[in-house]
Protein backbone atom coordinates (compact mmCIF):
# COMPACT_ATOMS: atom_id res chain seq x y z
CA UNK A 1 0.00 0.00 0.00
CA UNK A 2 1.28 3.50 -0.84
CA UNK A 3 1.31 6.04 1.91
CA UNK A 4 -0.37 9.26 1.08
CA UNK A 5 2.11 11.93 2.07
CA UNK A 6 1.32 15.42 3.20
CA UNK A 7 2.32 16.67 -0.24
CA UNK A 8 0.17 14.30 -2.31
CA UNK A 9 -2.91 14.14 -0.07
CA UNK A 10 -5.23 16.72 -1.41
CA UNK A 11 -8.29 17.74 0.58
CA UNK A 12 -10.34 15.89 -2.02
CA UNK A 13 -8.88 12.57 -0.84
CA UNK A 14 -10.53 13.06 2.51
CA UNK A 15 -13.72 14.82 1.76
CA UNK A 16 -14.87 14.47 -1.81
CA UNK A 17 -17.97 12.34 -2.42
CA UNK A 18 -16.12 10.82 -5.38
CA UNK A 19 -13.46 9.48 -3.04
CA UNK A 20 -15.97 7.80 -0.73
CA UNK A 21 -17.96 6.39 -3.59
CA UNK A 22 -14.82 4.94 -5.14
CA UNK A 23 -13.88 3.54 -1.73
CA UNK A 24 -17.08 1.62 -0.99
CA UNK A 25 -17.46 0.52 -4.58
CA UNK A 26 -13.84 -0.44 -5.00
CA UNK A 27 -12.96 -2.29 -1.78
CA UNK A 28 -12.88 -6.06 -2.14
CA UNK A 29 -15.23 -6.27 0.80
CA UNK A 30 -18.95 -6.98 0.56
CA UNK A 31 -20.94 -4.11 2.09
CA UNK A 32 -24.70 -3.91 2.58
CA UNK A 33 -26.60 -1.11 4.23
CA UNK A 34 -30.07 -1.69 5.68
CA UNK A 35 -32.65 0.09 7.74
CA UNK A 36 -33.14 -1.25 11.30
CA UNK A 37 -35.99 -3.45 10.05
CA UNK A 38 -33.68 -5.07 7.48
CA UNK A 39 -34.71 -3.27 4.29
CA UNK A 40 -31.73 -3.09 1.95
CA UNK A 41 -30.77 0.46 0.98
CA UNK A 42 -27.31 -0.15 -0.46
CA UNK A 43 -25.52 -3.13 -2.01
CA UNK A 44 -21.93 -2.62 -3.17
CA UNK A 45 -20.30 -4.27 -6.21
CA UNK A 46 -18.38 -6.76 -4.04
CA UNK A 47 -21.74 -7.92 -2.63
CA UNK A 48 -23.10 -8.26 -6.17
CA UNK A 49 -20.11 -10.37 -7.07
CA UNK A 50 -20.33 -12.58 -3.99
CA UNK A 51 -24.09 -13.17 -4.03
CA UNK A 52 -24.83 -12.89 -7.74
CA UNK A 53 -27.62 -10.32 -7.34
CA UNK A 54 -27.60 -6.95 -9.07
CA UNK A 55 -28.33 -3.91 -6.90
CA UNK A 56 -31.70 -3.55 -8.57
CA UNK A 57 -32.65 -7.08 -7.49
CA UNK A 58 -32.29 -6.31 -3.81
CA UNK A 59 -32.70 -2.62 -3.06
CA UNK A 60 -35.91 -2.09 -1.12
CA UNK A 61 -36.25 -5.77 -0.20
CA UNK A 62 -35.58 -7.31 3.21
CA UNK A 63 -32.18 -8.76 3.93
CA UNK A 64 -33.76 -12.08 4.97
CA UNK A 65 -34.07 -12.80 1.24
CA UNK A 66 -30.34 -13.46 1.36
CA UNK A 67 -30.71 -16.01 4.15
CA UNK A 68 -32.21 -19.40 3.32
CA UNK A 69 -35.01 -20.80 5.44
CA UNK A 70 -33.48 -23.38 7.77
CA UNK A 71 -36.17 -25.37 9.51
CA UNK A 72 -33.75 -26.79 12.12
CA UNK A 73 -32.12 -23.47 12.96
CA UNK A 74 -33.98 -20.55 14.41
CA UNK A 75 -31.56 -17.60 14.18
CA UNK A 76 -33.54 -14.46 13.36
CA UNK A 77 -31.38 -12.44 10.98
CA UNK A 78 -32.80 -9.01 11.70
CA UNK A 79 -32.78 -9.54 15.45
CA UNK A 80 -29.13 -10.60 15.35
CA UNK A 81 -28.11 -7.67 13.16
CA UNK A 82 -29.71 -5.43 15.73
CA UNK A 83 -27.91 -7.19 18.53
CA UNK A 84 -24.53 -6.95 16.83
CA UNK A 85 -25.19 -3.31 15.99
CA UNK A 86 -25.99 -2.60 19.63
CA UNK A 87 -22.94 -4.41 20.92
CA UNK A 88 -20.27 -3.84 18.30
CA UNK A 89 -18.17 -6.47 20.03
CA UNK A 90 -16.12 -7.75 17.18
CA UNK A 91 -15.21 -11.11 18.69
CA UNK A 92 -18.82 -12.28 18.61
CA UNK A 93 -19.26 -12.62 14.90
CA UNK A 94 -16.03 -14.58 14.58
CA UNK A 95 -17.72 -17.70 15.90
CA UNK A 96 -21.22 -17.21 14.53
CA UNK A 97 -22.05 -17.73 10.90
CA UNK A 98 -25.13 -16.76 9.08
CA UNK A 99 -25.83 -18.90 6.09
CA UNK A 100 -26.19 -16.75 2.99
CA UNK A 101 -27.87 -17.80 -0.23
CA UNK A 102 -26.76 -16.59 -3.64
CA UNK A 103 -29.10 -15.78 -6.48
CA UNK A 104 -28.42 -19.21 -7.98
CA UNK A 105 -29.38 -20.88 -4.70
CA UNK A 106 -25.90 -21.82 -3.52
CA UNK A 107 -25.39 -21.51 0.24
CA UNK A 108 -22.34 -20.36 2.12
CA UNK A 109 -21.52 -19.61 5.75
CA UNK A 110 -20.74 -15.92 6.09
CA UNK A 111 -18.85 -14.07 8.77
CA UNK A 112 -20.85 -10.90 9.44
CA UNK A 113 -19.95 -7.61 11.13
CA UNK A 114 -22.37 -4.80 11.67
CA UNK A 115 -22.34 -1.30 13.06
CA UNK A 116 -25.17 1.25 13.37
CA UNK A 117 -24.76 4.78 12.02
CA UNK A 118 -27.09 7.70 11.48
CA UNK A 119 -27.19 9.34 8.07
CA UNK A 120 -29.02 12.62 8.09
CA UNK A 121 -31.00 11.49 11.10
CA UNK A 122 -31.93 8.06 9.67
CA UNK A 123 -30.67 4.89 11.40
CA UNK A 124 -28.79 2.49 9.16
CA UNK A 125 -26.90 -0.78 9.69
CA UNK A 126 -23.58 -0.91 7.88
CA UNK A 127 -22.93 -4.58 7.31
CA UNK A 128 -19.77 -6.22 6.00
CA UNK A 129 -19.62 -9.93 5.34
CA UNK A 130 -17.19 -12.52 4.06
CA UNK A 131 -17.53 -15.96 2.60
CA UNK A 132 -16.44 -18.26 5.41
CA UNK A 133 -16.64 -21.54 3.48
CA UNK A 134 -12.89 -22.09 3.17
CA UNK A 135 -12.20 -21.36 6.83
CA UNK A 136 -15.05 -23.60 7.97
CA UNK A 137 -13.77 -26.40 5.74
CA UNK A 138 -10.27 -25.99 7.10
CA UNK A 139 -11.58 -26.06 10.64
CA UNK A 140 -13.64 -29.15 9.99
CA UNK A 141 -10.73 -30.93 8.28
CA UNK A 142 -8.40 -30.02 11.11
CA UNK A 143 -10.89 -31.13 13.73
CA UNK A 144 -11.51 -34.41 11.94
CA UNK A 145 -7.78 -35.08 11.54
CA UNK A 146 -7.26 -34.39 15.21
CA UNK A 147 -10.18 -36.55 16.23
CA UNK A 148 -9.12 -39.34 13.89
CA UNK A 149 -5.59 -39.36 15.30
CA UNK A 150 -6.80 -39.38 18.89
CA UNK A 151 -9.37 -42.07 18.18
CA UNK A 152 -6.75 -44.27 16.46
CA UNK A 153 -4.58 -44.01 19.56
CA UNK A 154 -7.64 -44.56 21.74
CA UNK A 155 -8.46 -47.94 20.18
CA UNK A 156 -4.88 -49.11 19.45
CA UNK A 157 -4.00 -52.68 20.40
CA UNK A 158 -1.00 -51.49 22.42
CA UNK A 159 -1.46 -49.71 25.69
CA UNK A 160 -0.68 -46.07 24.88
CA UNK A 161 0.09 -43.67 27.68
CA UNK A 162 1.25 -40.11 27.18
CA UNK A 163 2.77 -37.82 29.76
CA UNK A 164 3.97 -34.25 29.79
CA UNK A 165 7.50 -33.04 30.52
CA UNK A 166 6.84 -33.41 34.27
CA UNK A 167 5.83 -37.06 33.63
CA UNK A 168 2.22 -36.42 34.51
CA UNK A 169 -0.17 -38.69 32.62
CA UNK A 170 -2.11 -36.81 29.92
CA UNK A 171 -3.47 -39.66 27.79
CA UNK A 172 -4.42 -43.22 28.62
CA UNK A 173 -6.07 -45.33 25.95
CA UNK A 174 -8.58 -48.16 26.23
CA UNK A 175 -5.96 -50.92 26.07
CA UNK A 176 -4.03 -49.22 28.87
CA UNK A 177 -7.24 -49.12 30.90
CA UNK A 178 -7.70 -52.84 30.37
CA UNK A 179 -4.07 -53.65 31.13
CA UNK A 180 -3.64 -51.57 34.26
CA UNK A 181 -7.21 -51.74 35.57
CA UNK A 182 -7.51 -47.96 35.87
CA UNK A 183 -9.97 -45.79 34.01
CA UNK A 184 -8.29 -42.96 32.13
CA UNK A 185 -9.73 -40.31 34.40
CA UNK A 186 -8.34 -42.06 37.49
CA UNK A 187 -4.76 -41.75 36.32
CA UNK A 188 -4.78 -38.60 34.21
CA UNK A 189 -2.90 -35.95 36.14
CA UNK A 190 -1.07 -38.54 38.21
CA UNK A 191 2.65 -39.39 37.83
CA UNK A 192 3.62 -41.90 35.15
CA UNK A 193 5.39 -43.95 37.81
CA UNK A 194 1.99 -44.74 39.39
CA UNK A 195 1.94 -47.59 36.88
CA UNK A 196 4.97 -49.39 38.31
CA UNK A 197 5.88 -50.95 41.63
CA UNK A 198 7.16 -48.56 44.29
CA UNK A 199 10.68 -50.00 44.24
CA UNK A 200 11.27 -49.02 40.59
CA UNK A 201 9.68 -45.59 40.61
CA UNK A 202 12.65 -43.36 41.42
CA UNK A 203 14.90 -45.11 38.92
CA UNK A 204 12.25 -45.07 36.24
CA UNK A 205 11.69 -41.33 36.61
CA UNK A 206 15.40 -40.75 36.09
CA UNK A 207 15.45 -43.07 33.06
CA UNK A 208 12.64 -41.14 31.41
CA UNK A 209 14.31 -37.81 32.21
CA UNK A 210 17.57 -38.95 30.63
CA UNK A 211 15.67 -40.17 27.60
CA UNK A 212 13.97 -36.75 27.42
CA UNK A 213 17.33 -35.01 27.32
CA UNK A 214 18.90 -37.45 24.88
CA UNK A 215 18.97 -37.39 21.12
CA UNK A 216 17.00 -40.57 20.42
CA UNK A 217 13.35 -40.06 19.54
CA UNK A 218 12.36 -43.55 20.65
CA UNK A 219 13.74 -46.32 22.78
CA UNK A 220 12.91 -49.84 23.89
CA UNK A 221 12.80 -49.84 27.67
CA UNK A 222 13.52 -53.58 27.82
CA UNK A 223 17.18 -53.18 26.91
CA UNK A 224 18.10 -53.94 30.49
CA UNK A 225 15.71 -56.80 31.20
CA UNK A 226 11.96 -56.82 31.36
CA UNK A 227 10.05 -53.88 32.76
CA UNK A 228 7.57 -54.52 35.54
CA UNK A 229 4.18 -52.83 35.62
CA UNK A 230 1.71 -52.66 38.44
CA UNK A 231 -2.02 -52.93 38.02
CA UNK A 232 -4.51 -51.03 40.15
CA UNK A 233 -5.05 -54.25 42.11
CA UNK A 234 -1.35 -54.18 43.06
CA UNK A 235 -0.60 -57.21 40.87
CA UNK A 236 2.72 -56.93 39.03
CA UNK A 237 3.22 -58.02 35.45
CA UNK A 238 6.03 -58.10 32.87
CA UNK A 239 5.75 -55.49 30.13
CA UNK A 240 7.45 -54.74 26.88
CA UNK A 241 7.71 -50.97 26.64
CA UNK A 242 8.83 -48.61 23.91
CA UNK A 243 8.97 -44.93 24.75
CA UNK A 244 8.82 -42.08 22.28
CA UNK A 245 8.96 -38.33 22.64
CA UNK A 246 7.63 -35.53 20.51
CA UNK A 247 8.04 -31.82 20.89
CA UNK A 248 5.03 -29.88 19.68
CA UNK A 249 4.66 -26.16 20.24
CA UNK A 250 7.56 -26.23 22.67
CA UNK A 251 5.90 -28.83 24.89
CA UNK A 252 7.54 -32.21 25.37
CA UNK A 253 5.26 -35.24 25.32
CA UNK A 254 6.40 -38.71 26.25
CA UNK A 255 4.43 -41.68 25.01
CA UNK A 256 4.83 -45.21 26.29
CA UNK A 257 3.70 -48.07 24.04
CA UNK A 258 3.08 -50.98 26.35
CA UNK A 259 2.43 -54.67 25.90
CA UNK A 260 1.53 -57.04 28.67
CA UNK A 261 3.86 -60.00 28.05
CA UNK A 262 2.61 -62.21 30.90
CA UNK A 263 1.20 -64.74 28.44
CA UNK A 264 4.25 -64.68 26.19
CA UNK A 265 6.49 -65.29 29.19
CA UNK A 266 4.30 -68.19 30.27
CA UNK A 267 4.47 -69.70 26.78
CA UNK A 268 8.25 -69.29 26.68
CA UNK A 269 8.52 -71.00 30.03
CA UNK A 270 6.26 -73.85 28.88
CA UNK A 271 8.41 -74.30 25.79
CA UNK A 272 11.58 -74.33 27.85
CA UNK A 273 10.08 -76.89 30.21
CA UNK A 274 9.01 -79.07 27.30
CA UNK A 275 12.50 -78.80 25.81
CA UNK A 276 14.05 -79.79 29.17
CA UNK A 277 11.84 -82.89 29.37
CA UNK A 278 12.45 -84.15 25.85
CA UNK A 279 16.15 -83.46 26.06
CA UNK A 280 16.29 -85.48 29.27
CA UNK A 281 14.69 -88.46 27.55
CA UNK A 282 16.91 -88.09 24.50
CA UNK A 283 20.15 -87.56 26.36
CA UNK A 284 19.66 -90.33 28.85
CA UNK A 285 18.35 -93.03 26.52
CA UNK A 286 20.32 -96.26 26.64
CA UNK A 287 20.47 -96.45 22.87
CA UNK A 288 22.54 -94.22 20.66
CA UNK A 289 20.11 -91.81 19.07
CA UNK A 290 20.68 -88.87 16.78
CA UNK A 291 18.96 -86.56 14.36
CA UNK A 292 20.13 -86.12 10.77
CA UNK A 293 19.18 -83.82 7.97
CA UNK A 294 18.09 -85.80 4.86
CA UNK A 295 21.61 -85.46 3.42
CA UNK A 296 22.97 -87.33 6.44
CA UNK A 297 24.48 -84.42 8.34
CA UNK A 298 24.39 -84.93 12.10
CA UNK A 299 22.19 -82.31 13.80
CA UNK A 300 21.92 -83.89 17.23
CA UNK A 301 23.52 -86.86 18.89
CA UNK A 302 22.85 -88.14 22.39
CA UNK A 303 25.19 -89.23 25.12
CA UNK A 304 25.09 -92.94 24.22
CA UNK A 305 25.88 -91.94 20.65
CA UNK A 306 28.81 -89.83 21.73
CA UNK A 307 30.15 -92.72 23.82
CA UNK A 308 30.09 -94.97 20.75
CA UNK A 309 32.26 -92.53 18.89
CA UNK A 310 35.03 -93.02 21.40
CA UNK A 311 35.57 -89.46 22.37
CA UNK A 312 35.67 -87.66 19.04
CA UNK A 313 35.17 -84.03 19.95
CA UNK A 314 33.26 -82.55 16.99
CA UNK A 315 30.36 -84.61 15.65
CA UNK A 316 27.63 -82.15 14.81
CA UNK A 317 27.80 -81.06 11.17
CA UNK A 318 29.62 -84.15 9.90
CA UNK A 319 27.98 -86.78 7.69
CA UNK A 320 26.92 -89.74 9.81
CA UNK A 321 29.13 -92.16 7.88
CA UNK A 322 32.22 -90.09 8.57
CA UNK A 323 31.92 -90.48 12.33
CA UNK A 324 34.58 -92.68 13.81
CA UNK A 325 32.05 -95.08 15.32
CA UNK A 326 31.14 -96.24 11.87
CA UNK A 327 34.60 -97.76 12.00
CA UNK A 328 35.57 -96.55 8.59
CA UNK A 329 39.14 -95.91 9.40
CA UNK A 330 39.33 -99.16 11.30
CA UNK A 331 38.37 -101.32 8.39
CA UNK A 332 40.74 -102.04 5.57
CA UNK A 333 38.05 -101.47 2.98
CA UNK A 334 35.29 -98.90 2.86
CA UNK A 335 32.39 -101.36 3.00
CA UNK A 336 30.83 -100.33 6.30
CA UNK A 337 30.95 -96.66 5.42
CA UNK A 338 29.41 -97.20 2.00
CA UNK A 339 26.69 -99.41 3.49
CA UNK A 340 25.73 -96.71 6.01
CA UNK A 341 25.78 -94.02 3.37
CA UNK A 342 23.42 -95.88 1.08
CA UNK A 343 21.15 -96.68 4.05
CA UNK A 344 20.91 -92.93 4.82
CA UNK A 345 20.06 -92.21 1.17
CA UNK A 346 17.36 -94.87 1.30
CA UNK A 347 15.87 -93.34 4.46
CA UNK A 348 16.06 -89.89 2.88
CA UNK A 349 13.95 -91.39 0.09
CA UNK A 350 11.29 -92.12 2.67
CA UNK A 351 11.97 -95.76 3.44
CA UNK A 352 12.80 -96.93 6.96
CA UNK A 353 16.01 -98.99 7.06
CA UNK A 354 17.18 -101.60 9.53
CA UNK A 355 20.32 -103.68 9.31
CA UNK A 356 23.15 -105.05 11.34
CA UNK A 357 26.50 -103.49 10.72
CA UNK A 358 29.71 -105.23 11.51
CA UNK A 359 32.53 -103.13 12.82
CA UNK A 360 35.88 -104.80 12.74
CA UNK A 361 38.61 -103.30 14.82
CA UNK A 362 40.96 -106.14 14.16
CA UNK A 363 40.88 -109.66 12.93
CA UNK A 364 39.79 -110.76 16.40
CA UNK A 365 37.64 -107.81 17.57
CA UNK A 366 34.34 -107.59 15.73
CA UNK A 367 31.28 -105.77 17.02
CA UNK A 368 27.82 -106.02 15.61
CA UNK A 369 25.57 -102.98 15.77
CA UNK A 370 21.84 -102.99 15.02
CA UNK A 371 21.17 -99.83 13.09
CA UNK A 372 17.83 -98.30 12.23
CA UNK A 373 17.16 -95.16 10.23
CA UNK A 374 13.67 -93.72 10.45
CA UNK A 375 12.57 -90.96 8.05
CA UNK A 376 10.56 -88.13 9.64
CA UNK A 377 8.14 -86.29 7.40
CA UNK A 378 6.60 -82.84 7.60
CA UNK A 379 2.90 -82.09 7.02
CA UNK A 380 3.34 -82.26 3.25
CA UNK A 381 4.97 -85.69 3.40
CA UNK A 382 8.47 -84.44 2.63
CA UNK A 383 11.30 -86.09 4.59
CA UNK A 384 12.85 -83.41 6.77
CA UNK A 385 14.84 -85.46 9.29
CA UNK A 386 16.20 -88.94 9.74
CA UNK A 387 16.42 -90.46 13.20
CA UNK A 388 19.35 -92.90 13.38
CA UNK A 389 19.47 -95.36 16.26
CA UNK A 390 22.19 -97.80 17.08
CA UNK A 391 22.55 -100.51 19.67
CA UNK A 392 25.12 -103.19 20.17
CA UNK A 393 23.66 -106.45 18.93
CA UNK A 394 23.48 -109.16 21.53
CA UNK A 395 26.08 -111.65 20.37
CA UNK A 396 24.92 -115.20 20.04
CA UNK B 1 -14.56 -34.90 40.51
CA UNK B 2 -18.12 -35.38 39.34
CA UNK B 3 -19.28 -38.20 37.11
CA UNK B 4 -20.78 -37.05 33.82
CA UNK B 5 -22.11 -39.31 31.10
CA UNK B 6 -21.80 -38.08 27.50
CA UNK B 7 -23.79 -39.99 24.90
CA UNK B 8 -22.87 -39.48 21.25
CA UNK B 9 -25.76 -39.05 18.85
CA UNK B 10 -25.26 -42.56 17.50
CA UNK B 11 -25.27 -44.04 21.00
CA UNK B 12 -21.66 -44.39 22.17
CA UNK B 13 -21.45 -43.61 25.88
CA UNK B 14 -18.53 -42.01 27.71
CA UNK B 15 -18.64 -41.88 31.49
CA UNK B 16 -15.91 -39.62 32.84
CA UNK B 17 -14.99 -37.85 36.05
CA UNK B 18 -14.85 -34.14 35.38
CA UNK B 19 -13.06 -31.92 37.91
CA UNK B 20 -15.48 -29.58 39.67
CA UNK B 21 -15.30 -26.04 38.36
CA UNK B 22 -14.74 -27.06 34.74
CA UNK B 23 -17.62 -26.77 32.32
CA UNK B 24 -19.30 -29.77 30.72
CA UNK B 25 -17.72 -28.59 27.43
CA UNK B 26 -14.23 -28.56 28.95
CA UNK B 27 -14.84 -32.04 30.38
CA UNK B 28 -15.60 -33.32 26.87
CA UNK B 29 -12.48 -31.72 25.42
CA UNK B 30 -10.33 -33.20 28.21
CA UNK B 31 -11.41 -36.72 27.29
CA UNK B 32 -11.52 -36.18 23.48
CA UNK B 33 -15.22 -36.94 23.40
CA UNK B 34 -16.50 -36.34 19.86
CA UNK B 35 -19.48 -34.12 19.07
CA UNK B 36 -18.67 -31.11 21.24
CA UNK B 37 -16.53 -28.55 19.45
CA UNK B 38 -16.32 -25.48 21.64
CA UNK B 39 -15.08 -23.15 18.88
CA UNK B 40 -15.02 -19.98 20.98
CA UNK B 41 -13.27 -21.66 23.89
CA UNK B 42 -16.13 -21.35 26.35
CA UNK B 43 -17.04 -17.67 26.25
CA UNK B 44 -20.62 -18.30 25.13
CA UNK B 45 -19.84 -16.69 21.78
CA UNK B 46 -20.74 -19.62 19.55
CA UNK B 47 -23.14 -22.52 19.53
CA UNK B 48 -20.76 -25.40 18.85
CA UNK B 49 -21.03 -27.04 22.27
CA UNK B 50 -24.77 -27.58 21.96
CA UNK B 51 -25.99 -30.59 23.98
CA UNK B 52 -29.30 -32.14 24.99
CA UNK B 53 -29.68 -32.55 28.73
CA UNK B 54 -31.18 -35.90 29.70
CA UNK B 55 -34.59 -36.13 31.36
CA UNK B 56 -34.87 -34.74 34.84
CA UNK B 57 -31.55 -32.92 34.84
CA UNK B 58 -32.69 -29.68 33.23
CA UNK B 59 -34.26 -28.45 36.51
CA UNK B 60 -31.07 -29.12 38.49
CA UNK B 61 -28.93 -26.88 36.29
CA UNK B 62 -28.43 -23.18 36.89
CA UNK B 63 -30.95 -21.43 34.63
CA UNK B 64 -29.99 -20.20 31.20
CA UNK B 65 -29.11 -16.53 30.86
CA UNK B 66 -30.22 -14.44 27.89
CA UNK B 67 -26.88 -14.67 26.14
CA UNK B 68 -26.93 -18.46 26.14
CA UNK B 69 -30.57 -18.51 25.01
CA UNK B 70 -29.71 -16.16 22.16
CA UNK B 71 -26.61 -18.08 21.22
CA UNK B 72 -28.66 -21.26 20.91
CA UNK B 73 -30.32 -19.54 17.91
CA UNK B 74 -27.27 -20.57 15.97
CA UNK B 75 -27.41 -24.22 17.01
CA UNK B 76 -29.11 -26.80 14.82
CA UNK B 77 -32.22 -28.70 15.86
CA UNK B 78 -32.74 -26.92 19.18
CA UNK B 79 -35.15 -28.60 21.58
CA UNK B 80 -36.66 -27.94 25.02
CA UNK B 81 -33.66 -29.59 26.68
CA UNK B 82 -30.96 -27.85 24.64
CA UNK B 83 -28.11 -26.15 26.49
CA UNK B 84 -24.63 -24.93 25.69
CA UNK B 85 -22.19 -27.23 27.49
CA UNK B 86 -19.78 -24.36 28.19
CA UNK B 87 -22.42 -22.73 30.38
CA UNK B 88 -22.93 -25.77 32.63
CA UNK B 89 -20.39 -25.61 35.43
CA UNK B 90 -19.63 -28.97 36.99
CA UNK B 91 -20.25 -29.30 40.73
CA UNK B 92 -20.97 -32.24 43.04
CA UNK B 93 -24.74 -31.68 42.74
CA UNK B 94 -24.45 -32.77 39.10
CA UNK B 95 -23.09 -36.23 39.95
CA UNK B 96 -24.50 -38.56 37.30
CA UNK B 97 -25.52 -35.84 34.83
CA UNK B 98 -26.28 -37.21 31.37
CA UNK B 99 -25.92 -35.13 28.20
CA UNK B 100 -26.37 -36.15 24.58
CA UNK B 101 -24.52 -34.58 21.65
CA UNK B 102 -26.45 -33.51 18.53
CA UNK B 103 -25.81 -34.86 15.05
CA UNK B 104 -24.08 -31.65 13.97
CA UNK B 105 -22.68 -28.51 15.56
CA UNK B 106 -22.56 -26.45 12.36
Amino acid sequence: MTNVTRETATPADKTSPAFFRALVEGVPEAIIVTTPDGTITYFNPASEKLLGYAQADVIGRNIVMLVPQQPDRRADTVKWLERWANEPDETQSRFLDFIAQTKSGAQMPVDVRVVERKIEGERRYFITFRDNTARRKEQAAFRQAHLRASRILQVAEDGIISADAAQTITFFNLKAEEMFGYRAEEVMGRPLSTLMPERYRARHKGDVERFGMGKQASRQMNERGSVVGQRKSGEEFPMEVAITKVNVGGALTYTAHVRDITKRKQRDEQLRESERRFRAIFEHAFEAIGLLSPDGTVLEINRAGRLMTEGASQLIGLPLWDLPWAGSDLTPDDTARQRLRSAVAQAAGGEPVRYTAELRRSETDTRKIDISLTPIRDDTGKVIYIVPEGREAVST
Amino acid sequence: MTKIKYIEHEGTEHVVDVPDGLSVMEGAVRYTIPGIDGDCGGSCACATCHVYVENGWMAKLAPMNDLERDMLDFAFDVKENSRLACQIKVNPALEGLVVRTPARQY
